[in-house]
């Protein structure tokens, strides 16, 4: 039966086809079906993709799911489960998003084939909708504690509507003991009267103004407390978000009033940040396939006294000064041998104690107005006001209590800058003389540090001097009258002794330790050069007997010995022992002690290893020499 | 337990060649001489190559060649060539106290007389031989005891001369004495005398079976394992083939060279049998 060409190609791309076995086709979209990373999120994944050129773009239903069995089951496993749908490529529609921690508790049922298991954890739920990568519409998010696989405590719900990703319109937040209601306008600006309900009783009401907060009524037992918000008056206001920082910008204002207070029990910050990290989770694996930028961010408005670029780098250049001093303190405090010093040298316990002193009484404001610096707020307060009030009456201390022995002692008079009208300058200069003050403190700290460190070093060092030359005299001691004289022993002992009162001979030096150290080296060097000699005509023994071979003579009858490589042999114990013997009993020092040793070691295996080489141009050239020294680099370096 | 041996054999082969001494002559009526009559020394040189080849750790090749020179009237000790000697064998190696060998002659005997119209100015002579040899160490010198038998067909220079067999009987004893060092290494110079007794049988052999008393010292020096050198003087007397009573004396100086190389290549040269006693 002939196949017509047409049928033929359509069963070879049907088999083509169903090589596919992963894809599937709906519509215009392929199916996938198998393991999926989002972040650090590992798992298995089923959703529907286009394929754009090389491009793979997620378009259709999402799921993906990932739990750690084996971690479940030997302690702890994590559990998360994402349920929506992409558009080309960008979240679009309704997402469940689920996260869990959770411990195995009981098995529930065994079934034919089937496990059951119960477990405890924390559980994690967030529901909306995203339209383009940005929330839209009302959104839950919801921690509570399992147990037994059943809800059993709330830890935490916020219910938040969403409008092009800006929060607006009315929300609420509660968690186990308060209940947060409040309202955002349509740009995302905290608005209105914000209300923290606790146990269904009113307990604070902050009251928003196109996002500024202007003061706070908190219910006491016996009437209601107000506290002003005492923001400073700016020419500009800018939005920033309502998160930690906003919180620590008000209290800095409430502390510069003129009449400093605080901004209730901190239970509005607690669910805002507890929400906020909630968000952020969210946010983090959003984004991970989103080009828009997932985000809860309710704004509020302050006033904005920017700095301007000079200020920066001043405030950069306190930072590095602060730095440097905090180093230093730092280092000086964990000194090991400082520390002991204190307690006996009068002199070190009061530097330190004056360095402690900088660093608390001192440095502390400068500290904070690094921190608000750092956490970016400083251009939310009024600086000058800042600064004024950065010390008493805007002069920083003359003088810091020192402390010894735990009864303040002493005054230490330092210069005193006027920071209420000089501000950052006046801050900047502080700073230089501060780090000034404790550089000479660390100084003559280290001086002394030195000189006793460097004094018992020293004194190490010379014992163990003593022990290696008492070492190496005792090697020598040990041999006998005619080793000692035949191996050059005698030669060894003479620059050992030579090199001790060299060393002797020398002044107080600042490079003692490193002379210390050398003698101590040159003591091991001069006895493994002893120790080597000493075996030196056992080892030309030993050459004597490898380089002798046993031949039979038939017409003797007698078994004959006979010298191979006899130049070679010749070389080693006519011209480079004696060589070597000479150069120990004429040349010895420290300097060379080691090198000769090298030499008659090498030679010496060399020797051993020449005995199986192909010597035949070596043995020439050593019938021409005369020079021991041209032996022993054609003897070692012969490869 | 190779002494006990060694001194046997020697015994028996003594004994043997005493008994064959006393052998009555075959032919009878030889002519009647009163005394011994011993002719005029003549003088000789020998130089004399001994080759003792090692094969493997047992057997060896023994190679000798010598050249044996005659005086002449004009020139004494090596004035002609009187013998070209070939002798070869293999040689086995039993222990180091005792080796045996094997092997076969070839000597040109060149006409040292006046060579007349008829006859032939050289002659190959033929042999088969066979030696065994004992060595015996003795404090710092070395004893050696040889027994060489050779058969040996050899005839005159004459035109009809037809060959003859004869049976040798050698006994030789051997000392070598290390003159310089405490033993014979390489180095050492040392002296080396020595006693050969040659006895004949044969149909020709009617009253003449002694056929040579070799009395030989030499002095050698050992340069190597491998190669010895000797120089010495030695005196022999024999009698005459065809007449017991005329006795010839010789004396020969003699220059040897000895070698024995072993060409084999191999690591260990020395087998153990030379280390085991």
């Amino acid at each position: 039966m002939k196949l017509s060409s047409t049928s033929f190609i359509g069963i070879v791309l049907l088999s083509c086809c169903s090589f596919l076995s992963k894809a599937q086709f709906s519509g215009d979209s392929l199916l996938y079906e198998g393991t999926y990373q989002i972040g650090r999120f590992k798992g298995q994944a089923t959703f529907f993709y286009k394929l754009d050129n090389q491009d793979t773009l997620l378009h259709g239903n999402f799921q993906m799911e990932g739990s750690n069995l084996p971690a479940l089951l030997s302690g702890k496993g994590s559990y998360f489960s994402f349920i929506g749908a992409f558009q080309q490529n960008e979240p679009n529609g309704q997402w469940s998003f689920e996260f869990g921690d959770y411990t195995a508790s009981h098995l529930t049922k065994v079934d034919t084939h089937q496990y059951q298991l119960a477990i405890n954890g924390i559980q994690q739920q967030a529901k909306g909708k995203l339209q383009d990568g940005q929330a839209e519409g009302k959104w839950i998010q919801k921690v509570q504690r399992i147990e037994a696989s059943r809800p059993n405590e709330l830890i935490f719900e916020s219910e938040i509507t969403f409008k092009q990703g800006i929060p607006q319109q009315s929300f609420r937040m509660e968690n186990a003991e308060c209940v947060l209601l409040g309202r955002f306008k349509r740009n995302g600006l905290a608005h209105d009267v914000w209300t923290l309900y606790a146990n269904l009783e009113t307990t604070e009401n902050w009251y928003f103004q196109e996002g500024r907060l202007d003061k706070i009524e908190i219910q006491q037992k016996d009437g209601v407390e107000t506290i002003q918000i005492f923001s400073p008056v700016a020419a500009r206001t800018t939005l920033i978000a309502l998160d930690t920082h906003y919180f620590r910008l008000l209290n800095i204002w409430q502390q510069m009033a003129i009449r400093p207070s605080s901004i209730g029990s901190g239970r509005v910050a607690n669910l805002l940040t507890t929400n906020a990290s909630n968000y952020e989770k969210l946010s983090e694996l959003i984004n991970e396939r989103s080009s828009s930028n997932f985000r809860f961010l309710p704004k509020v408005s302050v006033p904005h006294f920017p700095l301007s670029n000079k200020e920066q780098k001043k405030l950069s250049t306190i930072g590095t000064y602060l730095q440097k001093v905090d180093d230093i303190y730092q280092s000086l405090k964990n000194n090991t041998s400082l520390s002991i010093l204190v307690n006996t040298d009068q002199e070190t316990a009061y530097q330190m104690a004056a360095l402690q002193a900088i660093n608390d009484q001192l440095l502390a404001p400068i500290r904070t107005l690094h921190d608000i610096q750092e956490e970016n707020i400083l251009q939310f307060l009024d600086q000058s006001i800042y600064y004024s009030k950065m010390w008493t009456s805007g002069i920083s201390p003359k003088a810091l209590s020192i402390t010894l022995n735990g009864q303040r002692q002493h005054d230490l008079h330092i210069q005193t800058f006027n920071i209420q009208e000089e501000g950052l300058t006046g801050i900047e200069e502080m700073m230089k003389y501060v780090l000034q003050r404790v550089d000479s403190i660390q100084s003559i700290l280290n001086e002394k540090l030195n000189t006793k460190e460097r004094r018992q070093e020293l004194m190490a060092l010379e014992k163990q001097v003593m022990r290696e030359f008492s070492l190496l005299d005792s090697l020598i001691e040990s041999q006998n009258r005619k080793v000692r004289k035949t191996c050059g022993l005698y030669a060894v002992q003479e620059a050992a002794n030579q090199a001790l009162e060299d060393y002797a001979a020398l002044s107080n030096t600042s490079n003692k330790q490193e002379q210390a150290q050398e003698l101590i080296r040159c003591m091991q060097e001069l006895d493994a050069l002893a120790t080597t000699l000493i075996q030196l005509p056992q080892k030309v023994e030993k050459i004597e007997a490898l380089y002798t071979d046993e031949i039979w003579n038939n017409f003797t009858a007698t078994v004959m010995e006979d010298k191979v490589k006899k130049h070679l042999l010749n070389a080693y114990q006519v011209y480079l022992v004696p060589y070597f013997q000479e150069q120990v009993k004429t040349n010895l020092n420290c300097q060379n002690a080691h090198q000769l040793n090298t030499q008659i070691k090498t030679t010496y295996q060399r020797m051993l290893e020449l005995r199986e080489e192909e010597t035949s141009n070596l043995e020439d050239q050593l019938k021409q020499e005369d020079d021991p020294r041209k032996m022993i680099d054609l003897v070692v370096d012969k490869q | 337990m190779e002494k006990i041996y060694l001194t046997k054999i020697i015994k028996g082969v003594l004994g043997l060649l005493l008994l064959l001494g006393y052998l009555p002559a075959q032919s009878q009526s030889p002519k009647a001489t009163e005394t011994a009559k011993f002719k005029d020394p003549l003088t000789l040189a020998w130089v004399n190559t001994y080759g003792n080849i090692r094969l493997t750790d047992r057997f060896f090749w023994i190679a000798q060649t010598h050249f044996r020179f005659q005086q002449t009237e004009q020139a004494p000790f090596a004035g002609q060539v009187a013998q070209v000697y070939n002798r070869h064998a293999i040689s086995y190696l039993y222990s180091k106290y005792f080796r045996a060998s094997l092997g076969g002659v070839l000597r040109v005997n060149f006409n040292t007389n006046e060579v007349e119209a008829l006859e032939r100015s050289a002659v190959p002579e033929w042999r088969i031989w066979h030696e065994y040899q004992f060595a015996q160490p003795l404090s710092r010198l070395m004893l050696y005891h040889r027994i060489r038998l050779e058969h040996r067909w050899s005839k005159g220079f004459g035109e009809q001369s037809e060959y003859i067999f004869r049976n040798r009987w050698r006994y030789m004893f051997r000392m070598k004495i290390p003159l310089n060092t405490s033993k014979l290494s390489p180095g050492t110079v040392y002296l080396a005398p020595e006693a050969e007794l040659i006895m004949q049988s044969g149909q020709s052999v009617v009253d003449s079976p002694m056929e040579d008393l070799r009395l030989h010292t030499s002095i050698g020096y050992i340069v190597n394992p491998r190669l010895t050198v000797a120089s010495g003087l030695m005196y022999s007397m024999g009698q005459e083939l065809t007449d017991g009573g005329i006795y010839k004396q010789k004396w020969t100086l003699r220059f040897h060279a000895y070698f024995t190389p072993d060409f084999r290549k191999i690591k260990n040269k020395l087998p153990d049998i030379h280390i085991d006693e």
